[in-house]
């Protein structure tokens, strides 16, 4: 999920000076939809929250390698993301 | 718009699309394993949930070292749709899937459109060979 993503990227630097961190999609998921706790008591837990190592999914194909951490697929879930990412914009731009 | 109602319109909109999917015809090397077919969706995973929020992995385990492969045939689309629908009245139902556990993943397929988490592909050349690097990525974990 894009939102995922969207959250891990801030939080790239912050603690870790470079090295990858990434929150478990599905605190984000409950996050969005208004079940989590605040994100400041999220915040002040994250030097004492633990951490824990997770695998990555490594794609390759002719074009070269793509690494993934959710998840890589072909079909309807494909078009659907495309398709919501342009609908998002549309409303981005109607909403100015 | 609350995140529920944008979670229920999405899974509307997903359903809107299986109709004209004209299916995507592949050929899957799954460890030893060859499945062919025309499928719906094909997804490769390391999480749990998918899409809008779709529970399509439920024993998937980010630090088994394994992939989690799951596909929903072309031939279950009404299936598919039946699923979708039960999603958006809060009923609890069974995704018309089919699951397999792997160390690697080969495909061979038709020109359709692909995604790599968020980041979408109109096509993608094949073939496209999928692997699991074990554990590499520390995440802080505030659950």
């Amino acid at each position: 999920m894009a939102a995922t993503l969207w959250f891990a990227q801030p939080l790239f630097n912050l603690r870790s000076g470079g090295n990858p961190i990434y929150v478990e999609p599905r605190t984000v998921v409950v996050m969005l939809l208004d079940q989590m706790r605040p994100v400041e008591e999220v915040l002040s837990r994250f030097d004492s929250a633990p951490t824990k190592r997770i695998d990555l999914g490594i794609l390759t194909n002719p074009d070269g390698h793509r690494i993934f951490i959710e998840s890589a697929g072909l079909g309807l879930l494909a078009i659907f993301m495309s398709e919501m990412r342009l609908l998002e914009k549309k409303m981005v731009l109607e909403s100015d | 718009m609350s995140a529920e109602s944008r979670l229920f319109d999405a899974i509307k909109y997903l359903g809107k699309l299986t109709k004209p999917f004209p299916g995507a015809e592949c050929e899957l090397l799954l460890d030893n394993e060859i499945v062919t077919g025309d499928f719906l969706i094909l997804e490769v995973s390391n999480m749990r949930f998918i899409g809008p929020n779709l529970d399509l992995f439920p024993d998937a385990d980010p630090r088994d070292g394994q992939l989690d492969v799951v596909w929903v045939d072309f031939d279950r689309c009404k299936e598919w749709r039946e699923y979708l629908k039960a999603l958006r009245n809060g009923e609890k139902a069974e995704a018309p899937v089919k699951t397999r556990r792997c160390r690697k993943a080969v495909f061979r397929c038709v020109e359709i459109p692909a995604h790599v988490d968020g980041k979408v592909f109109l096509t993608m050349a094949a073939p496209i060979s999928i692997r699991c690097q074990p554990g590499v990525l520390e995440v802080i974990d505030f659950s």
